[in-house]
């Protein structure tokens, strides 16, 4: 019996289907495990509706897919992924105007992420606060949004960062910085003059 | 380095792009180090807050969509006043409204009354003749007044007996049609 795709109802990543699957298969399923939350992360971070974040989160594996059969592993797939995502929302938030003119606010359903649960640091941050620091974070301009994203909360080094932007390192870090001034005055901390 | 590090060197320093002269003044300031530890505490809330789930939207849907609708209506009103303008611009020379013909210019009308007047006054301050009644001015006055309008009165009755005039208009065109109301109904 020769290699096969993925048997259908057989979820990826068990068992059955990785005896089955090719070995380059096996390489998009790491990929897709390693890397997904990540995408998925970046999206929701820079689109305000989670439905579209996800669409886009798709569009952005699928893409890694396409790749992954072009290339293999021959590309360094963090920052690959993160251009390619931050691209992507960038393109929805253009293309997107009169879908989210028609639609109502979004609003994001705590059950969708009730699999994640919350970190301790996370249960210490009351609701209100939670929410109040996601609005501030909403209502930075796109750029920062992009550079306080990529450099803090994904942790990617300056260069990078202005490597996938587009940027200078001057310019990431003084966006950087607006994000984190706006942020905290914003939020009424007690830090920011 | 002795002054005190500013709001945006505390920031580099939290993550790990300050200098090796601020690091060293953080180190020997205590001021410097508890702004900075103010400034890493809020870094963590506000990470940790938007590395977990999105929280709902505290704005009022229905508000906002109110707003919407505002401004939908708004830019539909603007564009119906748009395409009338346009339309009106670009009519045919030919349809403007009949005019009366036989009615007499604005500066003719200025004229006669100019002529009255000087008539009038003629014959009020007239010491040489003999003096008329003040009545009588009057009746020649509006007797000639009179007669001048006759041709406009019977243009204007012929005019309102013949019906609507329809040779044309901002919004109709030489066969009488409204080309604006067809446009939108």
């Amino acid at each position: 019996m020769g290699a096969q795709p993925f048997a259908i109802g057989i979820a990826p990543g068990t068992m059955a289907a990785t005896a089955q699957v090719p070995a380059d298969r096996m390489d998009y399923e790491q990929l897709y495990r390693d890397h997904r939350p990540q995408v998925l992360r970046i999206c929701r971070l820079l689109l305000a509706d989670p439905d579209e974040a996800d669409d886009v989160a798709q569009e952005v594996l699928l893409k890694l897919l396409n790749e992954h059969r072009a290339n293999g592993n021959t590309i360094a797939w963090r920052p690959w992924l993160n251009r390619v995502t931050v691209n992507a929302c960038r393109d929805r938030r253009r293309s997107g105007w009169w879908k989210r003119w028609r639609s109502q606010p979004a609003e994001f359903e705590e059950s969708e992420f009730a699999h994640r649960g919350p970190t301790p640091e996370q249960q210490a941050i009351g609701e209100e606060t939670r929410r109040a620091i996601w609005e501030a974070f909403r209502r930075l301009p796109a750029r920062q949004r992009e550079v306080f994203a990529l450099r803090y909360l994904e942790e990617c080094s300056t260069e990078e960062t202005a490597e996938v932007l587009g940027l200078s390192t001057g310019s990431v870090k003084t966006h950087l910085f607006r994000a984190v001034h706006q942020l905290r005055a914003r939020l009424g901390l007690r830090g920011a003059s | 380095m002795n002054r005190c590090l500013e709001e945006r060197a505390l920031l580099l320093a939290a993550i790990g792009d300050g200098r090796a002269e601020e690091r060293a003044h953080l180190a020997s300031c205590r001021s410097c180090s508890g702004r900075y530890a103010q400034m890493a505490g809020d870094l963590d809330v506000i990470g940790n807050a938007l590395r977990g789930a999105p929280t709902r939207l505290a704005s009022a849907p229905s508000s906002h969509h109110a707003d919407r609708w505002w401004v939908a209506g708004l830019a539909m009103a603007a564009t119906v006043t748009l395409i009338v303008a346009v339309q009106w611009l670009r009519r045919p020379a030919g349809t403007e409204l009949a005019r009366v013909s036989a009615a007499p210019s604005a500066t003719a009308r200025s004229r006669d009354v100019s002529a009255d007047a000087e008539e009038v006054s003629a014959a009020m301050f007239d010491t040489a003749s003999e003096r008329r009644p003040s009545s009588e001015i009057f009746d020649v006055a509006t007797r000639d007044y009179g007669q001048r309008l006759t041709p406009e009165a019977a243009t204007l009755q012929e005019a309102l007996e013949a019906g609507p005039v329809c040779t044309g208009g901002r919004f109709i065109d030489g066969d009488c049609n409204d080309y604006v109301s067809a446009l939108f109904f």
